[in-house]
């Protein structure tokens, strides 16, 4: 038992250490650290800190200590991990059209972290209109060009449509 | 109450008709706490209803409050009290500055400066401590604002802080601001201190202000306060993602990040992440120049600058050699928020880059060619409108009827057309020197609209923002906190200039945090609307609305910055973002000596705002201040139509736009808080009395203006 605890307290360090980085710690970078046989995510299933927080992937778990990092940037970090570039637009402006609620900029995802390059963003908001499951993404385009997204499944399209013009124009027009 | 204490209990007077000055008693105002609400009480005992404000009987007040010059966080505002030229009535009207003016007034050992009179000539005040002296002004008359400070400072010494007027002061004109420092100006009475021919005041103070507080006190609770302050407009989310953050807005003032710069300092600063703790970095959170002028900005940031004691540093001080090369200014230019907007709604038709600049690059540089022609003429903005009025006149060929043909063919158009920024140097010397008859556009809206007969269609176009026919536009009124800046704004004599509600619906928290934050401070999650979905009014709203009001009051008078303050919210999540309401009481009490609650001083600051209101009903001749006063434009309650041209009906997602009945409602509601007649919206004779103002309501009852 007290090597088991030794063995997550190893884990739990190695993560601290990678969120210390701003980085997720994938768990085959764990797996290395656990002697053979053993199962990293089972060490840390059994017992590990309440700052140790963990997202399921398509290949693998990630992990991050939310003592370096908000659980809302350790998921733009796991969208990135996941290299689903349609995916990680679709469900950033999902949160962001729920939790606000407010339509997103597509210029969100030039900045950091996401640092995409805008044919890819444009690549990426194009197949989404052949995607069943992204059906609920919409754009909306403010009265200065600026492109917005938004899911209607939290936003109606008038709603969308002022709140993008509000923030776009409005917003710098009333300082 | 002591007067040893944040206040410094003296008030300059001075007569410059009889050259006279003289001190009076702070402390007899004293139930007005400072700033605006003493500046509001000597202008209802001195200055009689129907004076205009050039006149000589006219007095314009320069206010400190006892907060400022203590140290405490965002403090160094200046509140000027006058009568405001622009207004139709010429009702009494408050205009502020930000800089070390007011600091500088209390180290010299006043609270406040009260002009009276005319000079027989140009003079400017010269105050170091207890000396004061009336100076020749001839010499500095005439002069744009920045040569002028320059040169009187050559008098005083450079440690001296100077407020003063250029040319559009000088000569009058109604849009004329006061300005200190290198970029703060208080915009509406200019042409008061030109009328009296007073130049500039210039005060030196070698004293300090008093505090009641241990040391210990005052640094545990400043301590606090750095913790629960955020950004620019008291925004407490990143504009970017932070590692540390929770949430984001693309809004927020909070623009700092890693990589970002100010990139002509020397060596270059990087903002970084600014993590809400680190109070070594709250200066870095607001990269101005990045959010006023682009990212374009970014390597021509020297540094961001900004008021006494405040660790927010909001105003940009940008290095733009092209201002020098191509139009010959100083290419050191500092500016902030409309400052540096307004002259790109003069030029409305656009600035397209040239080929070979960078993108944004000819915005950037009217931008601040057009803030440093403004700041040295001294031409003040009206929030924005003077650009609209320019585009309305144009595009719809008023310029044309009224001009003569001459003025009109000698006027640049080629140049408005082509958007190229020398426009400006053009427009602002015509409006400043009052030329020909287009000068007339800093009339203000009110009169403007009557001299070139612009017609209903002019107040009824949304795209104009103008609120009021009384003559000023939108400063965060429906489109922030809907009913509750509605009516905030329908309660001012100028752009309401309150920031009170407008900074806590854009913290960037999301809109259920808002709620359960208004529910504890309103009483209910119905007092906030999520932007552009908004509800129908209710009696939670009215409480926002009052206490929206006379914060901004109580700001104006302690003196502290209300783009700033309040702290409602803060960046902290162990906080659940609660901020701390009650701080400006604890803050004077420490201050002060004197324990009082913030329900306390929020009923001062009520005090204090229903004699603004008093002295409303006063110049109006009137006590119907809803339908004389308080009415909106038309646009404002017309639904506006959507992306498909087809109406959004107002109280569906997608619109801020009010209906009338529903205003109406807001106006009864807002008036039963105050404790006002509930249907003229004018202060009774029992709420006069109940807040120790007696003697005003006798005023108002010998002029037949107390409601039945």
């Amino acid at each position: 038992m007290a090597e088991e605890t030794g063995l997550a307290m190893a884990l739990m360090d190695k993560i601290r250490a990678d969120s210390a980085e701003i980085r997720l710690t994938p768990s085959s970078e764990l797996q290395v650290l656990v002697p053979e046989g053993a199962d990293a995510e089972s060490v840390l299933e059994s017992g590990s800190g309440p700052d140790i927080k963990t997202m399921r992937g398509s290949a693998e778990r990630y992990y991050f200590s939310d003592l370096s990092m908000t659980e809302s940037y350790a998921k733009h970090l796991y969208r990135l991990a996941e290299r689903d570039p349609v995916r990680l637009i679709a469900d950033t402006t999902r949160d962001e059209s729920k939790t606000y609620p407010r339509p997103t900029p597509v210029e969100t995802f030039l900045e950091q972290p996401f640092s995409m390059a805008r044919s890819e963003i444009d690549a990426a908001i194009a197949a989404m209109a052949s995607i069943p499951e992204y059906a609920d993404i919409r754009t909306t385009s403010a009265s200065n060009g600026a492109l917005y997204l938004y899911s209607a499944t939290y936003l109606g399209d008038a709603h969308a449509a002022g709140l993008a013009e509000w923030i776009e124009v409005g917003q710098k027009e009333n300082p | 109450m002591s007067a040893n204490y944040g206040y410094t209990g003296k008030i300059l007077r001075v007569n410059l008709t009889t050259g006279k000055t003289w001190t009076d008693d702070t402390m007899k105002y004293k139930d007005f706490i400072g700033g605006e609400g003493m500046s509001m009480k000597i202008m209802w005992d001195e200055v009689p209803a129907g004076t205009h404000p050039f006149a000589p009987e006219n007095k314009i007040v320069f206010g400190a409050g006892p907060l400022c010059g203590t140290g405490v966080p965002c403090s160094g505002r200046t509140n000027i009290t006058s009568l405001l030229p622009s207004n139709p009535y010429h009702a009494v009207s408050s205009s502020h500055m930000g800089g070390y003016f007011s600091v500088e007034l209390k180290y010299a050992g006043w609270d406040m400066i009260v002009v009276e009179g005319r000079s027989p000539k140009p003079v400017w005040l010269r105050i170091e401590d207890d000396k004061v002296k009336i100076e020749d002004g001839r010499w500095v008359w005439g002069k744009g604002m920045f040569d002028a400070m320059a040169m009187i400072s050559s008098q005083v010494g450079k440690e001296a802080q100077i407020a003063a007027i250029g040319p559009a002061g000088e000569n009058q004109l109604n849009l004329a601001v006061i300005r200190t420092g290198a970029s703060h100006s208080a915009g509406g009475h200019g042409g008061v201190m030109g009328s009296k021919n007073l130049k500039a005041i210039a005060v030196k103070g070698t004293g300090s202000v008093k505090i009641a507080a241990k040391p210990e006190e005052m640094m545990a609770i400043d301590k606090y306060m750095m913790s629960i302050i955020g950004a620019n407009n008291q925004h407490v989310v990143p504009r970017f993602p932070q590692p540390w953050a929770e949430y984001t807005n693309s809004g927020s003032r909070w623009t700092a990040k890693k990589g970002l710069f100010w990139g002509a300092a020397n060596p270059p600063v990087e903002t970084g992440e600014c993590y809400p703790e680190d109070m070594q970095s709250v200066g870095l959170r607001t990269h101005k120049a990045f959010q006023d002028l682009g990212a374009v900005a970014e390597k021509y940031t020297v540094r961001m600058g900004g008021c006494a004691h405040c660790p927010i540093r909001c105003h940009s001080q940008v290095r733009i050699p092209q201002l020098e090369e191509k139009y010959g200014i100083d290419p050191n230019v500092a500016n902030t928020c409309m400052g540096y907007s307004s002259p790109t709604g003069i030029m409305f038709k656009g600035t397209p880059d040239l080929p070979g600049q960078e993108k944004g690059e000819q915005s950037m540089i009217t931008k601040t060619l057009g803030s440093h022609l403004a700041d040295d003429y001294g031409v003040w903005c009206n929030y924005g409108q003077i650009g609209r009025d320019v585009a309305w006149a144009y595009d719809h060929g008023v310029f044309k009827r009224v001009l003569p043909a001459e003025e009109y063919a000698s006027i640049p158009w080629d140049l408005l057309e082509k958007g190229d920024p020398a426009f400006l140097v053009d427009f602002y010397d015509r409006v400043a020197n009052k030329r020909g008859e287009i000068w007339h556009i800093a009339d203000g809206s009110y009169w403007l609209a009557k001299r070139w007969n612009l017609g209903e269609e002019y107040w009824a176009y949304d795209k104009n923002k103008l609120w009021s026919k009384l003559g000023f536009p939108v400063h965060h009124a429906n489109e922030s906190q809907s009913q509750v800046g509605a009516l905030i704004s329908c309660f001012s004599n100028r752009d309401a200039q309150n920031h009170s509600h407008s900074n806590f619906g854009a913290a960037g928290i999301p809109i259920d945090l808002l709620k359960d934050i208004a529910a504890e401070e309103w009483g209910s999650r119905d007092a906030i609307d999520a932007p552009k979905n908004y509800s129908p009014m209710n009696a939670s709203k009215a409480k926002f609305v009052k206490w929206s009001l006379t914060r901004t009051l109580l700001h104006n008078s302690l003196t502290l910055c209300n783009w700033m303050w309040p702290m409602a919210t803060s960046p902290l999540k162990e906080r659940k973002y609660r901020g701390d309401t009650g701080l400006e009481a604890k803050f004077y009490s420490l201050v002060t000596g004197i324990q009082k609650s913030k329900e306390d001083l929020d009923l001062d600051a009520e005090r204090s705002f229903t004699l603004f209101r008093a002295l409303t009903v006063r110049a109006m001749g009137t006590a119907d201040m809803r339908k004389d006063h308080d009415q909106t434009t038309s646009w404002v309650v017309t639904a506006e139509k959507g992306k498909d041209g087809k109406a959004i009906p107002q109280f569906t997602p997608g619109t801020d736009r009010m209906t009338q009945d529903d205003m109406e409602l807001g106006r009864t509601l807002v008036y039963k808080e105050f404790g006002w007649d509930e249907k003229t919206g004018a202060p009774t004779r029992a709420r006069l009395e109940a807040l120790g103002m007696a003697d005003v309501a006798d005023g108002l009852a010998a002029k037949g203006l107390l409601p039945a």
